[in-house]
């Protein structure tokens, strides 16, 4: 039975060693396979290093200063309850609008203007995937470079928390478990129209900056879209030292010559997910048939 | 637990009710320590994590749907937390942390319970750069099943994919990670 054994065979049989409900002769089987197999050894020993006594016994040895000491913890940071960050739309909303409150200003992310920096920041994340096609370039030249650097700017997440403010207003939206959001997402009739992005930028004045310059320059896609617009060598650095302007987010825009109707086609959205970046989702829910958008319309291929 | 009761405390909290939500934070901080406790292997990362999914939460509460189980919702952010969170640690290169957590292991006197012994070795930060560079589906599944040592039914009905779906991709996850761990030179 043992020189049998394939290595599927080996992973259900350390499916039933965690549930503890391997005999002798089995336990026997792992070790001889393991024996000759190095990377089914090296399963047995990430087995080992994962073992943890199961959920309820291990939350009785979760140390009770711990638990005692959290609250103290969460209360410092919690923003203070008249200042509406729990009803933001988007995380940094609130930090961002108690920081401008600070320096007596204005934060553009708050008030009627919001939906519109939000726009524009996802029209920059969607528009720029146009441009994976340099990513690929790099990835070739760079090896991981372009992935690792995609992950650093956590772009996707930041992209899909923007995402839902806007659509909130299209519809409701409630929260995904992670794993089921590529699928909804992929959805054509999902996505915004290009036309309702643009019309959302263009009541905007043209010199408004949407992103300041060191969230710009943070902002990996949108180098890359820029560099591709300027031509320039996209592995080359380059510094954001102006901003975003409203004025610049429609350029790029109309760069695309696609047709107001068209949805943000989901292979561009897709091509983000395809770097493996961790996927915050957000679902649509049920909505009436009329509702519903028409089916993409593109004029060519971005 | 009261589940009524914790989607009560959800529902004030969200309206702004801070002792709501402080009763909240005493009756699940517990499990979300356990649950990160898996991730990290460090119970002051696990501290740390656990307090950043509270921060998230309060301040995400509008985007709660009060329909579904608050406790549900809640350890789905913090289960993508700690994802985010091994992801980072990979791609940022946080070996200093990983040394100072082995350090502490290392300097720790002997744990009192012999199951939480094991404490963060060499081959687990190995573990944790492999896993954070599985894809993300395979990394879903295998940390589910494999590190939070969720029955794999259960597994399947959360992640939304049917069961046969998630016994293949855990195979591909296992044969990967043991691919990568060889690459970067882990020993059996």
């Amino acid at each position: 039975m043992n020189r049998k054994l394939t290595c599927e065979r080996f992973q259900d049989l350390l499916d039933l060693r965690a549930a503890g409900r391997l005999d002798e002769q089995g336990r026997a089987a792992l070790a001889s396979h393991a024996a000759g197999c190095p990377d089914c050894a090296l399963l047995l020993r990430v087995q080992e290093a994962l073992a943890l006594p199961p959920p309820a016994e291990l939350e009785a040895r979760v140390p009770d200063d711990l638990v005692t000491g959290m609250w103290a913890q969460v209360e410092q940071t919690l923003p203070a309850p008249d200042s509406g960050a729990a009803k933001t739309w988007a995380p940094w909303v609130g930090r961002r609008r108690r920081a401008a409150e600070r320096a007596g200003g204005r934060d553009l992310s708050s008030g009627p203007l919001a939906p519109l920096l939000a726009a524009a920041v996802i029209l920059f994340a969607l528009l720029s995937g146009y441009l994976w096609s340099e990513v690929r370039h790099l990835q070739r030249r760079e090896g991981r470079l372009a992935v690792e650097l995609a992950r650093q700017d956590r772009l996707v997440d930041g992209f899909l928390q923007l995402a839902s403010g806007i659509l909130a207003e299209r519809g409701p939206w409630t929260p995904l478990p992670a794993g089921q959001s590529r699928e909804r997402w992929s959805r054509p009739e999902a996505a915004p129209t290009l036309g309702e992005l643009t019309r959302l930028l263009g009541q905007l004045p043209p010199e408004t900056t949407l992103l300041s310059a060191p969230d710009a320059s943070a902002f990996f896609w949108k180098r890359l879209a820029w560099k591709g617009l300027a031509g320039q060598d996209p592995g080359a650095p380059v510094v954001m030292d102006d901003g975003l302007q409203a004025a610049e987010a429609l350029a790029l825009l109309h760069s695309l010559r696609l047709t107001p109707e068209a949805r943000i086609p989901a292979r561009w959205w897709t091509a983000l997910t395809e770097a493996d970046l961790p996927v915050v989702g957000f679902a649509e829910a049920r909505r009436p048939a009329s509702h519903r958008a028409p089916a993409i319309h593109e004029e060519r291929e971005p | 637990m009261d589940t009524s009761r914790i989607d009560a405390l959800a529902r004030a909290s969200e309206r702004g009710d801070r002792e709501a939500f402080h009763e909240l934070v005493e009756m699940l901080t517990r499990p979300l320590l356990a649950a990160a406790y898996r991730y990290t292997r460090d119970w002051e990362a696990a501290r740390d994590l656990t307090q950043d999914t509270w921060i998230k939460v309060w301040e995400h509460l509008g985007r709660y749907d009060p329909a579904r189980s608050f406790r549900s919702w809640l350890l789905t952010v913090h289960r993508n937390h700690c994802l985010s969170h091994l992801r980072r640690a990979s791609v940022r290169r946080e070996l200093a942390t990983e040394d100072a957590i082995l350090e502490r292991t290392a300097s720790a006197d002997p744990a009192p319970d012999p199951l939480m012994a094991a404490g963060r070795t060499e081959f687990d930060v190995l573990l944790r750069s492999a896993l954070a560079r599985l894809p993300e589906n395979q990394l879903q599944v295998f940390t589910r099943v494999d590190l939070e040592q969720a029955d794999q039914a259960e597994a399947a009905r959360e992640l939304g994919m049917k069961f046969s779906t998630l016994r293949v991709t855990l195979h591909f996850a296992r044969r990967r990670l043991a691919g990568l761990l060889r690459e970067m030179g882990a020993e059996p």
